[in-house]
């Protein structure tokens, strides 16, 4: 009953093609994170799912019930789902507890029952005690903790979130997130969540869906998935720092800059093609004996790690170590100062897709 | 694009343009039509030669001058003031920042009419004052003068200047100005290189409302010229059509002159579009750090003084004088208690009917206006902010123009529509007032209404959609409950000034529907300067009653939200 | 010499003390931050050093030269300090063009038309700013607004360069990109930087000293590494990475969690100095090992997979810990035991 899914749908604005025979399903349950940079079409699709646009061309469904396509297009506020917006969209001149009731204001239930679902709903999100207060007497936390609260209140089937997050701050963020978690595990509800923050996205998500500039489906899959086994370089680079070398192939065994390598690649490697070695700045290290040869270009310290950018074979990558390792290691190497780099990890990719960039 | 039904959106667009187009299009068409166009043939030569005419010319000429010098003096004074109270140690400055902004309020005929009480060559009491105390012959001023009529302006629209320039000042980053400073310039380098060219499109902006306004106000010149043989191009039209009893010559005099004031003031207007959008002067900053402060040191007290003088002499003299005035017996007795009574507000207020009519008029008169300006602005603004669909420049266009029609031209505009000509008559009515009014204030109406629904994001009204809130159930929780604080301020920005308004209806009052101002005017013009002073008091208590209410239930508003 | 001191050096804003007594040096050549939470009184310092505020108690020297002095009620006006300062919001003059804006500092300073053309094609091209000099501000991205800040700042060959949280109106790839070209221009030119941020990982990749202030009041002072390895309080410790308190008590040389005895003693030794037997373990989430066996034992309550890293956050009896791991390292479930053992840790007395 919670399905979403979405069938070859399109979408433009005047010239503008913003989505294209985009298909995708979220399970029933699911939390499913849409992630893309800005601009690749990923809150026109959460938009379309809300009924907020109608689509060019394709079918949405909500469970078995075709929502939008084929000339129907039931409106927003018949779909049964909770939206949760960027900026909040808390109402002002309402209070906490007036903005949680107003989707039960529609419902069929008596009095006495919709102030207990919304003192419920509003005792999970931490905010029982601030029903009377209006939203400008509350941190941007707490209006975002109305927001979830106004939307899980009716048990939609379906709950869309667009960047929920973006506006915290950091740390506040974290503490979000966890509660996003709980909130859906309580409530059952399926979650399509946009987002372009890839943190968020492989701490949230059961699946994750990459939408590329140009608003086609880059790649489906677990966090894990998505994240180690990018389908290409694309959002190899997308899902984190990543750093390159070019790789040699001497029948099993890959070199670097003319060092042999103690691991071997993962990923394809077709015969004959000039490949690059793809990594993350914690899957290597720097080492004082061994090793491929480089020099240290920088060293900059970041608290809990220590970043190098270290010149290997011709191009500048980042490494990360770990800082009490470093200090009793090797001690923080001086810019311009020769070392070695051993890789833990590295995955193939074809030389061609890095482009012109080094 | 999916096909589109002729739906609701598209009902209310209609009738957004049909409003604006009966009430502000057709008006200021009739007048171009007359002006220029002969017997079905359009006739530019006759416009020439009719400028060429030596009163019409004159009228040109002065119109020029008193825009020009009030222009000039009031930025000069309002940039003076505005960087006093936000640039200095002036004591006292937020209480003298409330005080510089009075003369907004008070209405610039009942100014002028102190004035001329005050320092008229013959009669004028400080001249009389100065001339027994110095043994003169002649008097020492003459406020009935191009010169007076500027001065008596400035006096009234310099807060323009400063409101653009101290806002401007307080928003600006103070780091642009300590950035000269590090890199070793003096404050007055500073001033003379960063703040003064960063302030000046606000200098600018202020500088050409200030135009705009001189350019088409009545009350000033005509009570102060008028007698003198003055005119301004509103007085003229005034003159014309009073003078030649309605006739048809009179009244395509009047519309060329309207024509040239509506040019005049489009092209203020597209000037002034032109300095804001300059995008290269973006210097707000959102960090909010208090700016750098010149010690004035031994200036420190002088200035205070200077400004303390100024409001003494500008606000508090006029005011007393026209509340002195309207106790006396009978015009030109000394200011002795033995001379004074009450008996003049209680002849005004309760008996005469001329006033008490006066006083009705006004009232209502602004009261529906405002109340309905408002409501048909709501529904402009909202199809402008909030709907998405084809024909909406149109009404984009239609909604620019209130802004640029002088008061002269609306009037002239409804008399040319509302005579008879198409079938209906309101002259002489009341109703050609209100028609007036809502063309006149419109703009007012268009302008709050249309910032208050571009502050309620698209998102609250797409969130109660979702909650399960239909467009108009939408509509009626959320948008409306919203925007009502823009909705108060509209009616009190068109309440307040149309209750003390003359521009206009002095040109549509028939025997039983004069307006306060009108009341003034009038009384003044036959020699009842006592009554008038006596009117004119009551007007301003009405004035700052009405001020001090507008506080009371904005502020009201603010704690509540 | 381009020492600058700070000696016992005081700032009220009516009755709030914004800094207090606060004595610093800081050498010449050297890059320094003034790192803390806002509010904390670093604002306050970079101000009180460019002029732009009086000091209620104290005085500040440069080199040998008093520049503020409250007893003798002198204050050198920023105009005549010859710093340099780089502000947060850019502070670039809109209608001026770059060349002008680099150029304003020479021409005030009545520099021959010659002399101003070189030196500030000089600090555009330092900058990277030579083929835009004909734009203006309002054409250009955040990036290059701030580059135009430093070379107005940099034109006048300043011994001293105040920042006042430079970078934090920039994207954070930009962010990264302009501290590397501010750390060049640094070594290029020689000048004294002062660098005030909130941002504690931009203060120490920057810095070759820093300090932490809390309050007005200084908290540390050293080199990066000294403050990220030997916090001297447990403020400190908190605000210069992630952190794990765990209050704990140490009887006859063993040490067991408060109100978790069943958790197991910890394989932890209590550091000297400590006045009580009850004393605060912290500790950074990177330096926590999980084993199956053994150890600490608590419960995984929750997994985050961030990546590179899976973040726990462990329950100890009434606590949590958060612990970082990498992603290859195995994986234990959310409700499994586990066992806890603290690689590197600090002691704190307790509170």
């Amino acid at each position: 009953m919670g399905r979403v899914s979405v069938e070859g749908v399109a979408k433009a604005y005047g010239p503008k093609q913003v989505l294209r025979d985009l298909s995708l399903a979220v399970e029933d349950g699911e939390c499913f994170t849409l992630l893309g940079p800005s601009g690749c079409g990923k809150t026109v699709l959460l938009r379309l799912v809300a009924g907020f646009e109608t689509p060019d061309a394709g079918e949405i469904r909500i469970g078995d019930r075709l929502v939008s396509g084929r000339g129907t297009h039931v409106p927003p506020e018949a779909r049964n789902l909770g939206v949760v917006f960027q900026d909040y969209a808390v109402w002002p001149h309402l209070t906490v507890r007036a903005n949680t009731a107003y989707p039960l204001k529609f419902r069929a239930d008596a009095a006495p029952q919709r102030a207990t679902a919304v003192q419920g709903v509003l005792d999970q999100v931490g905010l029982g005690a601030l029903g009377e207060r209006y939203p400008s007497q509350l941190s941007g936390g707490q209006q975002q903790r109305v927001a979830l609260a106004r939307a899980l209140v009716a048990h939609p089937d379906v709950l869309l979130l667009d960047e929920p997050l973006s506006n915290l701050d950091a740390n506040l963020r974290e503490e979000m997130r966890f509660e996003i978690k709980d909130l859906q595990r309580h409530h059952g509800a399926t979650i399509l969540y946009v987002t372009h923050d890839q943190e968020v996205a492989l701490a949230l998500s059961d699946r994750i869906g990459i939408l590329g500039p140009s608003g086609c489906l880059r790649q489906v899959g677990t966090p894990r998935e998505v994240y180690d086994q990018p389908v290409d370089l694309e959002v190899f680079r997308f899902m984190g720092v990543s750093s390159f070398v070019d790789l040699a192939f001497d029948g099993e065994r890959a070199q670097v800059a003319g060092t042999q390598l103690g691991i071997r690649p993962e990923g394809p490697r077709p015969a004959g093609s000039s490949l690059l070695g793809g990594f993350r700045p914690l899957e290597a290290e720097l080492v004082s004996e061994g090793g491929v040869p480089g020099i240290v270009r920088r060293v900059a310290l970041l608290g809990a790690v220590v970043d190098f950018r270290v010149e290997v074979g011709g191009r500048e990558v980042r490494i990360q170590q770990e800082t009490s390792e470093v200090m009793r290691g090797l001690g923080l190497p001086v810019e311009g100062q020769p070392c070695g780099v051993r890789f833990h990890h590295l995955r193939t990719f074809p030389a061609t897709a890095l482009g012109g960039e080094a | 694009m999916g096909q589109r039904r002729f739906g609701t959106a598209e009902i209310l667009l209609l009738l957004s343009i049909l409003i604006l187009v009966v009430v502000v299009a057709i008006p200021i068409l009739l007048i171009f039509w007359n002006a220029f166009v002969v017997e079905g043939k359009p006739d530019f030569l006759r416009a020439l030669a009719l400028l060429k005419e030596p009163d019409t010319f004159e009228a040109l000429k002065n119109s020029l001058v008193i825009a020009g010098g009030t222009t000039v003096l009031s930025t000069i004074i309002g940039v003076f003031f505005a960087w006093l109270v936000s640039r200095t140690d002036l004591p006292y400055k937020a209480t003298m920042k409330v005080l510089f902004l009075v003369p907004f309020m008070l209405p610039s005929f009942i100014g002028a009419l102190a004035w001329k009480i005050l320092l008229s060559p013959r009669g004028g009491h400080i001249n009389r004052l100065l001339m027994d105390l110095f043994h003169l012959e002649d008097p020492v001023f003459n406020i009935m003068s191009l010169g007076g009529i500027i001065a008596v302006e400035t006096m009234y629209l310099f807060p323009f200047v400063f409101i653009q320039v101290s806002g401007a000042l307080e928003r600006m980053d103070p780091t642009l100005e300590e950035a000269a400073r590090i890199s070793g310039a003096g404050l007055f380098t500073i001033t003379r290189r960063i703040t003064l060219p960063l302030m000046m499109p606000s200098i600018l902006a202020g500088a050409l409302l200030v135009a705009l306004y001189s350019l088409a106000h009545f009350g000033v010149p005509a009570i102060l010229g008028t007698e003198r043989n003055i005119f301004i191009i509103p007085t003229k039209i005034y003159e014309k059509i009073y003078a030649s009893g309605g006739n048809f010559e009179a009244i395509r005099t009047g519309t060329m002159l309207s024509s040239i004031l509506v040019l005049a003031a489009a092209a203020i207007l597209y000037i002034q579009s032109l300095v804001l959008s300059s995008g290269r002067f973006q210097v707000i900053s959102g960090k909010s750090m208090r700016p750098m402060v010149l010690k004035l040191r031994g200036l420190k007290w002088p200035l205070l003084i200077l400004s303390v003088l100024y409001i003494a002499i500008t606000v508090v003299l006029p005011t007393a004088t026209i509340f002195l005035v309207g106790t006396l017996k009978t015009y030109g007795l000394a200011f002795r208690l033995e001379n004074m009574t009450l008996d003049n507000f209680t002849y005004i207020l309760f008996k005469w009917e001329l006033t008490r009519d006066a006083i009705w008029n006004s009232f209502y008169l602004s009261l529906s206006a405002a109340a309905v300006t408002m409501l048909i602005g709501t529904l402009i603004s909202y199809v402008l902010v909030k709907t998405k669909i084809r024909g909406k420049f149109l009404l984009e266009f239609l909604g620019v123009l209130p802004f640029s029609v002088p008061g002269t031209v609306i009037a002239l505009g409804v008399i040319l529509m509302w005579s008879g000509r198409f079938g209906i008559n309101l002259y002489n009515t009341a109703w050609i007032i209100f028609v007036a009014y809502i063309a006149r204030y419109m703009a007012f109406a268009l302008k709050s209404t249309s910032a208050a629904l571009e502050q309620v994001h698209d998102s609250l009204e797409e969130a109660a959609r979702a909650c399960g809130a239909t467009k108009w159930q939408a509509m009626r929780d959320v948008v409306l409950p919203l925007i009502k604080p823009g909705m108060v301020a509209a009616f009190f920005l068109i309440f307040l000034p149309a209750l003390r308004e003359l521009t206009t209806s002095v040109l549509l009052y028939g025997p039983h529907t004069r307006t306060i101002g009108v009341a003034i005017y009038t009384l003044n013009e036959d020699g009842e300067t006592v009554y008038a002073a006596a009117l004119a008091a009551i007007a301003l208590v009405i004035i700052m009653a009405g001020q001090l209410l507008i506080k009371r239930v904005t502020r009201a508003k603010i704690e509540s939200a | 010499m381009a020492t600058v001191t700070l000696s016992h050096v005081t700032k009220r804003f009516g009755g709030v003390t914004a800094v207090r007594d606060l004595d610093l040096e800081i050498q010449d050549g050297e890059c320094f931050s003034m790192l803390g939470p806002s509010g904390c009184g670093k604002t306050t310092t970079l101000r009180m050093l460019a002029g732009f505020e009086d000091l209620d108690e104290g005085e500040i020297r440069v080199g040998d030269r008093v520049f503020s002095n409250s007893s003798k009620r002198y204050y050198l006006p920023p105009e005549k300090r010859d710093f340099g300062m780089v502000f947060q919001a850019f502070a670039v003059w809109p209608h001026l063009d770059i060349f002008d804006n680099v150029a304003f500092p020479l021409q005030i300073k009545g520099l021959s038309r010659a002399e101003i053309q070189t030196r500030t094609r000089r600090a555009l091209e330092d900058t990277g700013l030579l083929k835009v000099q004909h734009a203006y501000p309002g054409e250009l991205s955040g990036g290059e607004k701030q580059r135009i800040a430093l070379a107005r700042a940099i034109a006048i060959n300043p011994q001293v360069m105040l920042l006042d949280e430079p970078l934090s109106n920039l994207d954070p790839k930009l962010r990264e990109e302009m501290r590397f070209e501010i750390k060049d221009l640094q070594r290029r030119l020689g000048f004294t930087i002062v660098f005030v941020t909130h941002d504690q990982a931009e203060a120490m990749a920057i810095s070759d000293r820093m300090m932490v202030m809390r309050d007005g009041v200084l908290q540390q002072v050293g080199s990066p590494i000294e403050i990220y390895e030997r916090p001297s309080s447990r403020f400190v410790f908190s605000f210069i990475g992630l952190s794990n308190f765990l209050p704990v008590e140490t009887r006859e040389g063993a040490t067991f969690v408060q109100g978790a005895p069943e958790a197991g003693p910890l394989a932890v030794v209590r550091p000297k100095g400590l006045p009580d037997a009850a004393w605060t373990l912290a500790c950074r989430p990177t330096h926590i090992d999980l084993q199956a066996e053994g150890g600490l034992r608590g419960t995984v309550a929750r997994r985050v997979y961030l990546g590179d890293l899976v973040e726990y956050r462990i329950r100890v009896g009434p606590h949590e810990l958060r612990i970082q791991k990498g992603a290859r390292h195995e994986v234990f479930q959310e409700g499994a035991p586990v066992g806890l053992t603290f690689r590197h840790y600090l002691g704190y007395p307790e509170g």
